[in-house]
């Protein structure tokens, strides 16, 4: 393989016996590529301090890489050796410095400040001008093809490269402590721990190799270098998942797309380590084969994701469009309120007048005006409730209802209103009666006043939608779930399913509405219903079907007296 | 008075400035180790070459506490001038050395002071 690249066929030797070159091209090409790749991505689509400072540590990290790897293979002559060598403490410290620019900005959303670069260029400059000068490697030995480092120039590095570690976790600390949210805390940990580990492997593999060649009888030492380098793997992993989970760096990848690119850059490595050709071929076509099916899988997934997105801003558009019907509702209500006011003492002031009328007060009126004035007294009355609805309405749907509730028979309220009506249905022709099926008087805590509203408008409207037979109305008591029930049975026209599922909504008349009663607003059910549950209970509405006849049934709480 | 935005900005370009110069500063470095290293050979190699124990007090390895492969030829050490050491040296297959310029070359002799762990004297 390197047949035609080798300088010095001992040192070839020498690098066999101490370690596999495949190994080497593995763990140091493929993490540097990846690494490359990932952070330029980020930089393409995110020109900030962050992502340059990203961008910085993975082309020094790949420096480092291709550096280190030429320092391997000794084969290719010792001025090769020595000159990649004497450079990989220096990059080593430049991206230590980096790791500690990208935390820094990754946290606090600046670059660094003045200060802190005048402290790492103080720093750093020592070690630069050692390796200018040539001091930190001493010689060649050619026995083990290896350089002479300095001691001295390389516990500087150590010392460097601690300095900066310390100041990482000294910023994280500081950033942890000040983050309001748990997602801020979990984003600068994950952040740091990532940048930790990747910067402990890099500064522990040199520093436990030199204790093992200084201190220990152990065979080929630097073997162990190389592990140094799996901590790059590590951090992107990290920054992968905050990408993933909080959108980091503004990126929306997708677990997917790291997973393909995972799986491919292992699939790449593989390539490093084959015996014979049909094995490398096999290796190939799995890589091409797992190309094309993870990127099919990756255009699937990102097409799911856009629908979601795309049917999340639409619930988004949605909430923001009922709040503002809401609000215009609102608006409504309040013009409907103020409209009535204007409204009502106008038609106050006719119907006294008109009233006074008729009663005689300003004299004997002729027959040839006694009809219109009747129409006038009729027409505003009616116009007098469909205010009052409004203005039901109006106070239902701002909260401003008031109810003054007390304990009274509902017994009572019930016959005496049925008693009230009975004229107005024999006048029809229709048979209204009461049947009290309760044991005892039936007291209920809840507004005399709006109940008795609420039973009038129903008992009127089923003897409005009533042409011939009877209007029954029963009351009686479910002990077990402690309330009353006042049931309003008729034999008239009846209901339509679609009539029944739109009888309580505003503005809501039968079809046939306007030939029994040209008058009404379509509010009265409406405002019904929403007194009953205000005080407690329901009103509900059933019906076999158009001609067969209505019921409506009344709910009330029990009181614990009647109970 | 200065905005605190300017002072800012200011102290970026500065921090942008001090970044350039680095980078300046380590491609320098990278092209004087070049010169040095690859064009130059200006660096010293260390190497062992066969010794004659009749002539000279020659270092050996002690292979008493070794078990395996150990080379027991006894060896002088040898520290000369990269551009003046033949390509023997570096294949650690020259049959015989000497050092012709004492002042591009040193041999060092086994003596108490200079040999290490692991070694022995032999003459």
């Amino acid at each position: 393989m390197f047949d035609s690249l080798i300088y010095s066929q001992y040192c070839y030797d020498y690098l066999v016996a101490q370690i596999d070159p495949g190994l080497l091209f593995y763990t140091h090409i493929p993490t540097a590529i990846i690494a490359l790749i990932f952070s330029a991505i980020i930089f393409a689509k995110n020109r900030d301090t962050v992502s340059s400072s990203l961008l910085m540590i993975c082309f020094l990290f790949t420096l480092w890489a291709y550096l280190d790897l030429n320092a391997w293979l000794v084969f290719l002559g010792a001025e090769n050796t020595l000159f990649n060598w004497s450079l990989i403490d220096l990059i080593g410290i430049c991206i230590f410095f980096s790791s500690f620019r990208f935390i820094y900005t990754f946290h606090f959303s600046i670059d660094l400040s003045q200060k802190w670069y005048l402290v790492s260029c103080a720093i750093i400059l020592p070690a630069v001008l050692m390796t200018f000068l040539g001091l930190n490697i001493t010689g060649y030995n050619t026995i083990t093809c290896e350089a002479y480092e300095n001691q001295y120039s390389l516990y500087y590095t150590y010392f460097v490269q601690a300095s900066f570690i310390s100041a990482i976790l000294y910023v994280s600390l500081h950033k942890w402590r000040s983050a309001r949210t748990v997602a801020e805390r979990n984003k600068t940990l994950l952040a740091t721990s990532g940048m930790s580990i990747f910067l402990f492997f890099l500064f522990s593999a040199p520093f436990v190799v030199n204790l093992l060649s200084n201190y220990t009888s152990v065979e080929f030492p630097y073997n162990y270098e190389i592990y140094g380098l799996f901590g790059m793997p590590v951090l992107l992993g990290y920054l992968g998942y905050l990408i993933v989970k909080y959108q980091a760096f503004n990126l929306k990848l997708i677990s997917a797309q790291l997973l393909i690119v995972a799986l491919l850059s292992l699939e790449v490595a593989q390539l490093f380590f084959y015996s014979t050709r049909s094995e490398l071929y096999v290796k190939i076509a799995t890589l091409i084969f797992t190309s094309g099916f993870g990127y099919f899988l990756v255009r699937s997934v990102q097409r799911e994701i856009q629908e979601k997105e795309r049917n999340e801003r639409l619930a988004k558009d949605l909430s923001v469009a009922n709040e503002r019907l809401r609000e215009l509702d609102t608006l409504k209500s309040e013009f409907v309120s103020i409209a009535s006011h204007q409204l009502r003492s106008p038609i106050t002031a006719i119907r006294g007048y008109t009233s006074m009328l008729l009663d005689g007060s300003f004299g004997t009126i002729s027959e040839k005006l006694l009809l219109p004035i009747q129409r006038i007294e009729e027409s505003s009355r009616f116009m007098a409730l469909s205010v009052d609805d409004f203005l039901n309405v109006s106070r239902i749907e701002s909260g401003s209802m008031k109810y003054d509730t007390a304990i009274f028979s509902l017994s009572k309220t019930t016959s005496s209103l049925v008693d009230d009506l009975r004229a107005a249905a024999v006048k029809r022709g229709l048979i209204l009666t009461f049947k009290n099926e309760a044991s005892t008087d039936v007291l209920v805590k809840a507004d005399e006043g709006k109940v008795r509203q609420v039973l009038q408008n129903v008992i009127d409207n089923a003897m409005k939608y009533t042409p011939k037979g009877s209007v029954t109305v029963t009351l009686c008591t479910d002990l077990d779930k402690k309330r009353s029930v006042v049931a309003v049975v008729d034999t008239g026209v009846g209901m339509s399913k679609e009539t029944l599922n739109d009888l309580f909504g505003k503005f809501v008349r039968a079809k046939t509405a306007n030939t029994v009663n040209v008058y009404g607003t379509g509010l009265g059910l409406y405002i019904a219903r929403k007194m009953i549950m205000a005080m407690g209970g329901s009103l509900k509405a059933s019906s076999k079907g158009e001609g067969y006849g209505s019921t409506f049934v009344m709910e009330l709480p029990l009181t614990s007296t009647s109970a | 008075m200065q905005s605190i935005c300017l002072i800012q900005y200011r102290s970026m370009k500065h921090a942008n400035y001090l970044l350039l110069i680095f980078a300046i500063l380590i491609l320098v470095t990278g092209l004087t180790r070049y010169k040095d290293y690859v064009i130059a050979r200006n660096y010293v190699v260390y190497t062992n070459v066969p010794c004659d124990t009749e002539l000279n007090n020659c270092f050996q390895f002690d292979c008493s506490n070794l078990d395996g492969d150990c080379d027991e030829s006894p060896f002088t050490k040898i520290e000369i001038e990269a551009s003046k050491a033949p390509r023997c040296l570096f294949e650690n297959d020259c049959k015989t050395f000497f050092c012709t310029d004492e002042s591009m070359c040193t041999k060092l002799e086994c003596n108490d002071d200079t040999v290490e762990d692991g070694e022995l004297c032999v003459s």
